[in-house]
């Protein structure tokens, strides 16, 4: 039971901490200041985010766990991260693309996880919300423009959602923990969220003169531990210094 | 930048209002890290104040708790080494600082 509400809150966990890292990515090198900064502060409320979540699965876990050994000693079968968080940057379109199909996701979830009957998971829920909202906002945004602007940007913009349009369906498909938690009313049943997430998507991209997708096959495997080669090279780069120097203190 | 923390040895109260009072005033010595001008307190930071029982030896308890501004607050861990700095300077030997996140900071706060 137990086990079962750690798995629930590592995959939380590790969603933020692999879209915070890609988002980090971009530091120094955002296309203008304004938005380099934009995004520099989102992938730090995801790392914030990753952060609360893991501190509460070490606490769970007890054994000596903590944060930093939860982040930087599992490796690629143990992360429960979504695939769409794992995949390259690409171009801006893509980065924005990326970050409004995630951020839509997890404002509809953290909403919800309000209501868990799990106090701490509430509270962050609570407390990432505030953030999520914005983060809805500058995604939305950001598709519009590129969407219903130049002929090159719209070009983008449709080569970005038939490249990640087929990665969103992972979001809703819930993993045999997921299913569990809802049950035991620390989770998120996942079924509700998905209209919220399609009638969300569908507005916005009406407006950014986009096209929905006819449903095309979706890939999974992340929830469970089955990554795309990407999340191999991230954690190679993230976790080199506490496997090169394992125990190492400032 | 590093502006030094004023060190205050407070006086041993045992009307614990009293004391907790005296807290509340060290506190508004600890300043946010990257902002000095602003304390902990100002930033609202510091959400209550609780003086815990002397223990038999002694030794004087209290409990700080503390909710971050947003979620990734890099400056979290070190406003809470200064709490807990400034309140070892001033002869607390049992200190607890709790990080609570609901309800959420705001900047109305």
């Amino acid at each position: 039971m137990k086990q079962n509400k750690i798995d629930y809150i590592l995959q939380l966990a590790d969603n933020a901490l692999i879209i915070g890292h890609r988002n980090s990515e971009w530091c120094g090198h955002g296309p203008v200041l304004e938005q380099d900064i934009a995004i520099s502060n989102i992938a730090l409320d995801h790392i914030g985010q990753a952060r609360n979540f893991y501190q509460y699965a070490a606490e769970l876990q007890g054994n000596g766990a903590t944060e930093d050994s939860l982040a930087y000693l599992r490796d690629v079968v143990e992360f429960r991260n979504c695939l769409i968080t794992e995949l390259p940057n690409g171009d801006w379109a893509h980065t924005i693309l990326r970050q409004f199909f995630f951020s839509v996701y997890q404002y509809f979830l953290y909403q919800q996880l309000q209501a868990s009957n799990d106090a701490q998971l509430a509270a962050i829920a609570e407390k990432a919300l505030k953030e999520v909202t914005y983060h809805v906002r500058w995604s939305s945004e950001w598709v519009i423009r590129l969407g219903d602007g130049t002929p090159e940007s719209k070009r983008r913009m449709l080569k970005a959602i038939e490249e990640l349009w087929g990665y969103t369906g992972e979001l809703y498909q819930p993993a045999g923990y997921e299913k569990q938690a809802a049950q035991d009313g620390y989770g998120v049943d996942l079924t509700g969220i998905q209209q919220a997430f399609d009638r969300k998507i569908t507005a916005v991209f009406e407006e950014a003169t986009l096209p929905i997708p006819a449903n095309t096959f979706m890939h999974t495997g992340g929830k469970e531990g089955r990554h795309t080669e990407h999340l191999g090279y991230i954690l190679t780069e993230m976790q080199f210094l506490q496997r090169a120097y394992p125990g190492a203190k400032w | 930048m590093n502006t030094p923390i004023k060190h205050i040895s407070l006086p041993l109260q045992t009307d614990p209002d009293e004391a907790r009072r005296s807290v509340w005033e060290l506190l508004e010595t600890v300043p946010d890290p990257e902002v000095p001008v602003l304390s902990v307190i100002d930033l609202g930071v510091v959400l209550d104040v609780v003086i815990l029982s002397t223990s038999a030896s002694g030794g004087r308890g209290v409990k700080v708790l503390v909710t971050p501004t947003y979620t990734g607050c890099p400056a979290m861990d070190m406003m809470k080494m200064n709490i807990r700095m400034v309140l070892l300077q001033a002869g607390f030997t049992n200190i607890v600082i709790e990080q609570v996140l609901s309800p959420a900071w705001t900047t109305d706060w």
